[in-house]
């Protein structure tokens, strides 16, 4: 039995394993593509280079698509999380139906295509969409268009990460003993007090933990800057995208690709540390 | 007195704002169901007018088919063979202990982590300096990366709280290995390989940046598609199409909620 062990183990893991070094392999391909030279579109020279790196940092355009990027993902993260706190709160500690509208709302948001919530973001945003209807409505004249703005795409990934902020938030006002929150109102705390100083504080690893995933996945957003911010709002996944298959620079979209990746590992390091600590408390 | 008074501000204060994030949840979803019966050749919100012409219309769309056939036939593999793997793996992960189990564990949730453009251009990187030029194996490999993690934590789940002691019972009893886990250990196991399967296809289904990718122009899938029809029409058949798409998920989500309560499936979410 016991030398069945290893055995076992091994070809319980064996196909898992082989697809997942697959994806590393090709992960490492184009980090090794990374570092060479861009001779014409399509082809490089094989090559240490660090000039692909150097051209991100160096070009404004580039740089002015790195500071949005990280501009709009942090705006993306703290709404994310006002709006998603309420939520995940009412989950935990609502009545059990509203307890079950909000995971289920919750959930119905997540489930549903990307490619409709953001659709319904240009009609909502657009020309003729409901921002402007409901100005016109009350007499204020707008027909201009919200689409291709930072707005929009901000907008559009808050709604993307709300979900993800309520399930990580869920999980940790879950642990919260609900006596702590008792013994304070008996003292003597109202609801505000007793929010401020004992449930706020004690949710803290896991809005720490929502924030950085929130960001994380804001950095890496494709689809919804493809959408709403058109060619006026890129982001770095999109720079990505177009210089791998438009502009077909393959070493320079890998160093953007490398970059992007670094960025998001440091990110969850972080976040595995906070996690972590925050089961001690 | 003036505790109860503040208490009350309080709770009318976050059940407005719970109501507000609720709101702002299904706005998108009411605006776009709502659009699809608009009787003008543009999209609006409210609708303007009443008629089901662009229903009709959506049902007409023949460009839809083939990649919505394509999409339902990759989902249903790769959700089949990420839900096998994720069951080989999980068992593996839950049973035993060995040396190296957080360093796996990370690696399988790694497709979680690195952005899904990276994960995209690697594997058409890697597809075409390799020459493999068959887009369903080529699509279904990267969806089976991407939807691994998900069937993986989803059965884990469900192995955490299973009974082991089931297990010894039906051995002493006689029956051998294979016996065992048939009879007794998939069957109450099943909610979660069915729940991780439902994920998985799921999540295959709805995948857009990896197989932007990895299609090519014969072989698209729906929701490649739909983002070029989306990116230069902008006709009330998109919103009948996206209500189609909103009623699938309310199906899905009537079926997470039945086979394993929506309650877990949040904490598997996390």
């Amino acid at each position: 039995m016991i030398g069945n062990k290893r055995a076992n183990i091994l070809l319980l893991l064996i196909p898992t394993l082989a697809i997942m070094a697959f994806f590393l392999l090709s992960i490492l391909a184009i980090a090794r593509d990374s570092f060479n030279k861009f001779v014409s579109p399509g082809i490089m020279e094989p090559a240490f280079t660090l000039e692909n790196y150097l051209m991100f940092f160096t070009t404004p355009a580039y740089l002015n698509v790195l500071y949005r990027t990280i501009r709009i993902s942090l705006v993306s993260t703290a709404l994310s999380l006002i709006i998603g706190y309420p939520l995940a709160y009412y989950i935990v500690r609502g009545s059990p139906l509203i307890r079950r509208v909000c995971t289920s709302v919750t959930l119905f948001s997540f489930l549903t295509s990307i490619l409709v919530r953001v659709f319904a973001w240009r009609i909502i945003l657009g020309r003729t969409g409901l921002v402007n209807r409901v100005l016109n409505a009350f007499g204020i004249p707008s027909s201009a268009s919200y689409l291709g703005t930072e707005l929009a795409v901000t907008i559009g990934l808050v709604y993307f990460l709300i979900p993800f902020v309520v399930f990580t938030l869920v999980g940790v006002i879950d642990k919260i003993p609900i006596e702590l929150e008792q013994a304070a109102k008996t003292l003597g705390a109202n609801e505000i007090i007793t929010f401020l100083k004992v449930t706020l504080p004690l949710s803290t690893p896991g809005i720490m933990a929502a924030s950085l995933i929130s960001y994380c996945l804001g950095m890496s957003a494709f689809i919804i800057p493809l959408l709403l911010g058109g060619d006026q709002v890129k982001m770095l996944a999109n720079i990505i995208y177009d210089q791998c298959m438009f502009v077909v620079n393959y070493p320079f979209a890998s160093a953007a690709a490398i970059i992007l990746l670094v960025i998001s590992l440091v990110i969850i390091v972080v976040y595995q540390k906070i996690v972590t600590r925050g089961l001690k408390y | 007195m003036k505790k109860i008074r503040i208490d009350k501000v309080a709770k009318v204060f976050s059940i407005f704002a719970l109501v507000c994030s609720v709101f702002f949840l299904l706005l998108p979803l009411i605006v776009i169901v709502g659009s699809s019966f608009g009787d003008t050749p543009y999209l609006t919100f409210p609708p303007v007018g009443f008629t089901l012409r662009w229903y009709f219309e959506a049902l007409g769309l023949k460009q839809f088919v083939q990649p919505l056939l394509i999409s339902i036939q990759l989902g249903v593999f790769v959700a089949t063979v990420s839900t096998i793997l994720g069951l080989l793996a999980s068992l593996a992960i839950v049973r035993y202990d060995f040396p190296g189990k957080n360093l796996l564990n990370n690696l399988l949730l790694s497709p979680l982590i690195i952005p899904l453009v990276v994960t995209g251009m690697a594997l058409y990187r890697f597809f075409t300096t390799t020459g493999m030029r068959a887009p369903f194996i080529n699509l279904a490999i990267g969806h089976i990366i991407v939807t691994l993690p998900y069937a993986l934590r989803t059965i884990e789940a469900c192995l955490q709280v299973f009974d082991v002691t089931l297990e010894e019972a039906a051995m002493t009893l006689g029956a051998n290995r294979l016996q065992t886990f048939l009879k007794v250990t998939f069957p109450l196991i099943k909610p979660g390989v069915i729940a991780g399967w439902l994920f998985a296809f799921a999540m295959s289904f709805d995948e857009f940046v990896v197989a932007i990718f990895l299609s090519t122009p014969g072989f698209v899938t729906f929701p490649v598609e739909f983002f070029y029809y989306i990116r230069w029409s902008i006709n009330p058949t998109v919103a009948v199409i996206s209500t189609f798409l909103i009623i699938y998920v309310l199906v899905l989500v009537i079926i997470l909620d039945r086979t394993l309560g929506l309650r877990s499936v949040l904490g598997i979410l996390k």
